[in-house]
């Protein structure tokens, strides 16, 4: 072994003892049964590194980034550049948590049972909803477990998807609609929203499975969404809610406005953005689908003694047990990203978690207010919203982007016409003051 | 044991008092009101926990001390790799935190070269052309790879496909990922030696068959040896051959699926590359992939320019489209990658080596008490069977309980399914001597109990642990999803 080393403990004493009690008489004996035209190819790869060589190596490639989360970062799109509490970062990188399997032995793993049992509570609490699962990937695939949740209580196969829902959802949406046996149709656009009598106008000619809202839209703006789960109800259609948890201490959430399933991009609670690699699928329903609901499902029980307790529950409808009749092919999920969460929001509590909403709105709109004085930039719509909206300018998205960018301002999702900007609890009133200024000198130009 | 381990703790929410604060936050002056109508507002506020930070941070610690984990225990979790996780590897990871997706290129150019150069190692080590990092879990990349397939033959206008053929012995996840990409299943028996039966087969193929997904070594721990015919009779039969990387960590640096004949390969970076579980995620599955279906990986991808500079694409003609919100768990992907910087190919192939060797060594100190019905060429884990322990009163599910005693957690038990009372046993290589010693010597005590008549206590097992055994039956029945 070279001196960069490895993490095995054996010693050439050991390897000797162990390959003679099992009768070999070297390594390369145990391979013997791979073919031997297949048996010990040439793979070119870079030499082992020491640790304190690799420490250097990567640190090198972060140095080569410019991290958003350093400067006036006014970007959304479903990511948001939320401040992650120190004690929440501290819990979650303890090995007893990070470093555990699936909880398939429950009395050897009550640790992260009962932290994922009060993760969700606390998910079915925010979402206004009778019950949560254990995590999702994200909020992309939760929408596609969303869609199939609903097609196994249903029977139609159109999924009616609104234009406010954000774009990378749908996108993965399609990806699977092929394979899920879906129709996706995309509501017309009014105003950076949805007119509730779309929904009765598109559901008259054939049943509808679904109706997807987002709340508040991907453009920030808010949907008269109660009406239109109305009209989706009306239609015997599915309500899916996709919500933005750090908006949920102001806005109401999805069992508030009529959704029965609701999906949601976690990240925000407890994880770094990670250039979106620390995602987690919040998901919550109503009873009539609590059944059927796709991940792991943490449920309270006593032990022999009558101390209470918690096990993963309902396994037979998942694929190990029901392999090709199971609802879903889920196993690893985002569980330590899921803990994260729970921490966060255990220490916002309801009103930390309202007050995150109002500092992060209260910017958003001393934002708008400013840059309709000052700038030649118009909020998109007249629409209410909450904290991320989408400018109009005298240019084109993406050059006003990349000039906000030289100036060290982050913008975006870009759309067609216009681009977003989102404000959270990190951003300063300097920064914002720096956003306006950006913008007046941009939309001169 | 400490008194707070055997104490039952109380919920999150059985601590919380009203105006009790955690949360610190910034107000700042003269901002306008959130000017949200009142029809758009919460009406009832959500009951999340009142709690203090100390309190916070004392309630959850307590909860990590009621875990096993790879930290603190010996976790043989077969199918698993429950191996040591590098800590270097965290604090890496932590150094890209602060990247947002939507940041242009230019910005984030050093994260973009350790995903086009991470790619290209990965296809090196597993003899494929192309990767990508978007699956999030090792069920993922099936899905992708499904919906991949798909795509391909429709493309081809073969649209008589819709059957895909998988093993006996197969993870639960290979026929669900099936039924999601809209296919049919079609099992396919193992042979007396726990391989695939390759006549049966022969059997199975025509021209409704998509392809094959297949572990390889399988769940048995053994090598398919006839592998590379069963990818020629996918092949000659048009269809595709999968392989399901789960055990890569028992051939890593010693053999390639892309040189056994598969067309596509994932990966489980938690599992052959070490990054923490998380206690059921995060994982991340990339799939590595020949020519052949390289056109259809998920978006976004990552180039190189002539310039060397580094560019996402979003879209391109032949793309299933993208599979994940953004790109996957790039924070476990930093790991991993760091993770093989480190070994080289050297050091990875010492991986398979001991972990294969830790398997047969702990499979020889057993063995001659729990049969291991499918024993020749044992790679990294063997499948022993606890029924000579049924006249006893004893079953698997009893030994699994009991070794948690010794404070071990238990073998993955009942799996797979083509051996009775099962107990798969993955030590993994980051293991001693000593410990697989302790271990093989806490398996053959419980046997001796059984034995000797002491059914009862195995039966009430564990008594050690902060709870006794759990009613699971119960938690069904009285469904009770939160507090």
């Amino acid at each position: 072994m070279s001196d960069a080393g490895d993490f095995t403990p054996h010693t050439e004493d050991d390897v000797r003892t162990m390959l003679a009690a099992i009768g070999a008489a070297g390594v390369g004996d145990l391979f013997e049964t791979i073919p031997s035209a297949l048996r010990d190819p040439a793979i070119d790869l870079p030499r082992p590194l020491a640790e304190p060589e690799v420490a250097r190596h990567v640190s090198d490639l972060a140095s080569r980034n410019v991290a958003a989360a350093s400067g006036a970062n006014f970007l959304g799109g479903g990511l948001y550049d939320h401040y992650v509490p120190a004690a929440v970062r501290a819990l979650a990188s303890r090995g007893e948590f990070a470093t555990a399997y699936t909880p398939y032995q429950a009395e050897a793993s009550q640790g992260t049972l009962q932290a994922l049992f009060e993760y969700q509570t606390m998910i079915a609490e925010l979402f206004g909803l009778a019950v949560s699962n254990a995590s999702l990937y994200d909020a992309g695939t939760g929408l596609v477990e969303a869609v199939n949740l609903a097609a196994m209580r249903r029977d139609a196969r159109r999924v009616l998807v609104a234009p406010g829902v954000n774009r990378r959802y749908l996108r993965v949406l399609h990806t699977y609609a092929g394979g899920l046996g879906i129709e996706i149709e995309v509501l017309p656009e009014h105003d950076f929203g949805t007119e509730p009598g779309a929904i009765a106008e598109a559901a008259r000619d054939e049943p509808v499975l679904a109706v997807v809202l987002q709340q508040p839209n991907a453009y920030g703006f808010l949907e008269e969404a109660a009406e239109i789960a109305s009209a989706a109800d009306d239609a015997g259609a599915v309500v899916i809610g996709v919500a933005d948890p750090m908006t949920l201490g102001l806005v109401a959430p999805p069992g508030e406005w009529g959704a029965q399933i609701a999906v949601a991009e976690g990240n925000a609670l407890g994880n770094p953005m990670a250039f979106g690699g620390q995602c987690v699928g919040l998901f919550a329903c109503t009873e009539e689908f609590a059944r059927h609901m796709p991940g792991r499902l943490v449920g309270e029980t006593v032990d022999a003694d009558g101390r209470r307790g918690y096990v993963l529950t309902l396994q037979a409808r998942e694929q190990h047990i029901k392999r090709e009749k199971a609802g879903s092919n889920i196993c690893t999920n985002q569980t330590l990203f899921a803990l994260s969460a729970a921490f966060h929001l255990a220490w916002l509590g309801p009103v930390g978690l309202r007050r995150v909403g109002e500092l992060s709105s209260e910017l958003a709109h001393a934002a708008a207010e400013l840059i309709e004085e000052r700038t030649e930039f118009r909020v998109a719509s007249s629409r209410p919203f909450v904290r991320e909206l989408a400018l109009r300018g005298p240019r084109p998205p993406d050059e006003v982007a990349s000039e906000l960018r030289h100036r060290g301002v982050w913008v975006g999702p870009l759309h067609a016409d216009v681009f977003n900007v989102a404000f959270t609890e990190r951003r300063m009133p300097a920064e914002v003051d720096a956003l306006v200024e950006a913008l007046r000198e941009v939309g001169k130009s | 044991m400490s008194t707070t381990l055997t104490r039952t703790p109380k919920t999150v929410f059985e601590l919380s008092r009203t105006g009790r604060r955690a949360w610190s936050l910034p107000s700042h002056e003269g901002l306008p009101a959130a000017g949200i109508p009142d029809r758009f507002r919460r009406a009832s506020a959500a009951r999340l926990p009142e709690i203090d930070e100390p309190t916070l941070v004392r309630h959850y610690t307590q909860l990590s001390e009621r875990n096993f984990a790879i930290d603190n225990a010996f976790y043989p979790l077969g199918s698993c790799t429950m191996k040591y996780n590098p800590k270097v590897q965290d604090e890496l990871a932590a150094l890209f935190g602060g990247l947002h997706p939507d940041q242009p290129a230019s910005d984030v150019q050093g994260a973009l070269a350790l995903l086009w150069t991470f790619e290209r190692e990965l296809c090196e080590i597993t003899g494929m052309s192309a990767a990508t990092f978007c699956p999030a879990a090792g069920a993922h990349g099936e899905i992708t790879a499904l919906l991949m397939w798909r795509k391909f033959f429709e493309e081809r206008g073969d649209h008589a496909r819709d059957t895909v053929i998988i093993p006996d012995s197969a993870h639960g996840t290979n026929p669900a990922s099936v039924r999601l990409a809209g296919f049919k299943v079609a099992e396919v028996p193992s042979g007396p030696d726990g391989r695939v039966d390759v006549d049966a087969l022969k059997g199975l193929l025509g021209p409704h068959v998509v392809g094959l997904m297949i572990t390889n070594p399988n769940t048995l721990g053994v090598f398919e040896t006839h592998i590379q015919e069963v990818t020629g009779l996918l092949h000659d039969a048009g269809a595709l051959a999968y392989c399901d990387g789960a055990n890569l960590n028992a051939i890593v640096g010693r053999a390639r699926p892309g040189d056994m004949g598969f067309d596509v390969v994932h990966i489980n970076l938690h599992k052959t590359f070490s990054t923490p579980h998380g206690g059921g995620g995060p994982g991340a599955g990339p799939l590595c992939v020949d020519e052949l279906l390289a056109p259809y990986l998920p978006v976004p991808r990552v180039n190189r320019s002539d310039d060397g500079m580094f560019t996402v694409s979003q879209d391109n003609e032949h793309t299933i489209g993208p599979v994940h919100s953004f790109a996957g768990n790039f924070a476990v992907v930093v790991r991993a990658y760091a993770y093989l910087r480190r070994l080289g190919l050297e050091g990875l192939r010492n991986v398979s080596g001991m972990a294969v060797l830790n398997a047969n060594y702990l499979k020889a100190r057993v063995g001659g008490r729990y049969r291991v019905p499918y024993s020749e060429g044992t790679m990294h884990e063997f499948v022993a069977s606890g029924d000579f322990l049924r006249k006893h009163g004893v079953r698997t599910f009893d030994v699994a309980k009991a070794l948690l005693d010794y404070g071990y957690h238990a073998p993955t038990v009942y799996f797979p399914l083509t051996v009775r009372e099962a107990l798969m046993v993955e030590p993994t290589e980051t293991e001693s001597k000593e410990t697989l010693d302790a271990f093989a010597e806490a398996l053959l005590e419980i046997a001796d109990a059984a034995e000797a008549g002491r059914a009862e206590e195995l039966r009430s097992a564990p008594h050690t642990l902060p709870v006794s055994r759990l009613d699971e039956a119960r938690a069904a029945r009285q469904l009770k999803l939160r507090a």
